[in-house]
């Protein structure tokens, strides 16, 4: 077993958002939040004004005139978008590491957690108000524990967590809660109190491999949106797709197998839009 | 050369130095034809069995389904002078989820349509490694017709 308190303390050495993300953050939970009060927060980030308007430019018709302010390309974008740019900018490179403890390549934790994230936005749009706007922030965070887990995880761990799901059929996350004492969504979402995130995106984080309990929309939509990237094989890792699924998340969203499948060629179709913001590993 | 076969894309080769690979693969499902007489080999790589959820998106692009993408395929691998007769297919992918439901039951359709559509076209399926939970890789080698599959840090020839 591992003490929970030394992966903590290693969470407490993850640099903290940006003040700018943390009010975004906080901005975002509201859904008729005021667009002046998010210029004002962007306008003060060294960084963040340039690469919204690129972010908004890349994906605008070329026979647009392209944006130069920024209050355009927040509108052009929205907010929740606006927040996960800005905590993509933060903790992009980390992401972009590789976690062999969780057998994932360079690259790959990052493209799991922003196709889970653009799921959860698609899913709003299909859904509407079924799935709050916090869920985009919350799927792109949710296996953010893998990376302050990892470097605990000795091999004879992985090797305990491998032998456990192929000789025994255990659920990959249940495997790793026998091995290791807790799990990866736990130590996640210990990363978003630590931040001061919103408690349903801290709560959706614990959850997202916790079924047949309803937690909420957040965690509804964060469970759907790791199993679209996991679908298009993104980011599958050792895991793979041994995770159990939840029907019953589904019909909570209103969501049918036929939207599942447009979900995941949707993001298939607009992974490129993400990609446009993938960060270089250190 | 090496071509990646991403998600939604195929690739038809006749160059017998080429090597197509696939991308890691979750519910998706490589179908890889092979004709060693003529030496040509491809990869069509689909994420969805069936075309009719989305013509539009099935018209923009054909091979993220199996029903609009496989006759595509075979005609590229035609065109370029693969017979049927001697052509061989196999089959990769179609992991899924742990779902007593089976509401999530995409990577067994998946199978189950490229069954389908192979053997209408008299090219029944001869090799296969799919299903299960696992993510896989697949690499073919045009100018051999050798295939491998690779499975969690495992890689054997199917």
């Amino acid at each position: 077993m591992i003490a929970l308190d030394a992966v903590i303390n290693d969470a407490l050495l993850l640099a903290p958002l940006p003040p700018a993300a943390s009010r975004l953050a906080r901005i975002a939970q509201d859904r008729d939040a005021d667009i002046s009060e998010v210029v004002t927060v962007v306008r003060y980030d060294p960084e963040l004004p340039s690469q919204l308007l690129a972010y908004a430019n890349a994906n605008r018709s070329p026979a647009l005139t392209p944006l130069t302010h920024v209050r355009d390309a927040i509108v052009c974008l929205g907010i929740p978008k606006v927040l996960e740019i800005a905590v993509i900018e933060h903790l992009g490179t980390p992401m972009m590491e590789p976690i062999p403890a969780y057998g994932l390549q360079e690259g790959e934790l990052w493209e799991h957690s922003t196709a889970a994230a653009l799921a959860a936005e698609i899913l709003g749009q299909i859904s509407g108000d079924a799935v709050p706007p916090a869920s985009i922030l919350a799927a792109l965070l949710h296996d953010i524990g893998k990376l302050v887990l990892a470097p605990h995880l000795e091999p004879k761990a992985t090797m305990a967590i491998a032998r456990a799901v192929d000789e025994r059929g255990m659920v990959y996350s249940q495997a790793e809660l026998e091995v290791v004492g807790f799990t990866h969504a736990l130590v996640g979402a210990r990363i978003a109190e630590i931040w001061n995130l919103d408690e349903q995106v801290a709560a959706a984080i614990r959850r997202h491999h916790e079924l047949d309990t309803d937690h909420g929309p957040i965690a509804d939509a964060v469970r759907v949106g790791n199993l679209v990237a996991k679908t298009l094989g993104r980011g599958l890792g050792d895991e793979g797709l041994n995770l159990a699924a939840d029907a019953a998340a589904y019909h909570r969203l209103g969501i049918s197998r036929q939207d599942f499948e447009m979900v995941c060629a949707e993001v298939l179709a607009r992974f490129h839009e993400v990609d446009r913001i993938r960060p270089h590993a250190a | 050369m090496v071509h990646v076969v991403g998600v939604g894309e195929m690739k038809t080769s006749n160059h017998p130095e080429d090597l197509l690979v696939t991308p890691p693969m979750g519910a998706s499902l490589a179908l890889i034809l092979h004709d060693r007489a003529a030496g040509i080999g491809g990869i069509l790589h689909f994420l969805l069995p069936l075309s009719e959820i989305s013509p539009e998106r099935a018209s923009d692009n054909p091979c993220l389904f199996a029903d609009t993408g496989f006759p595509l395929f075979l005609r590229a691998a035609l065109a370029l002078g693969a017979s049927r007769r001697t052509s061989k297919i196999a089959m990769v992918g179609g992991a899924q989820p742990i779902d007593p439901s089976e509401f999530f039951a995409l990577g067994r359709r998946n199978q189950a349509v490229a069954r389908r559509i192979t053997n209408g076209e008299d090219l029944p399926i001869e090799k296969e490694h799919v299903g299960g939970t696992r993510a896989r890789r697949v690499r073919l080698d045009v100018g051999s017709g050798r295939t491998w599959v690779a499975c969690r840090g495992e890689e054997f020839e199917l």
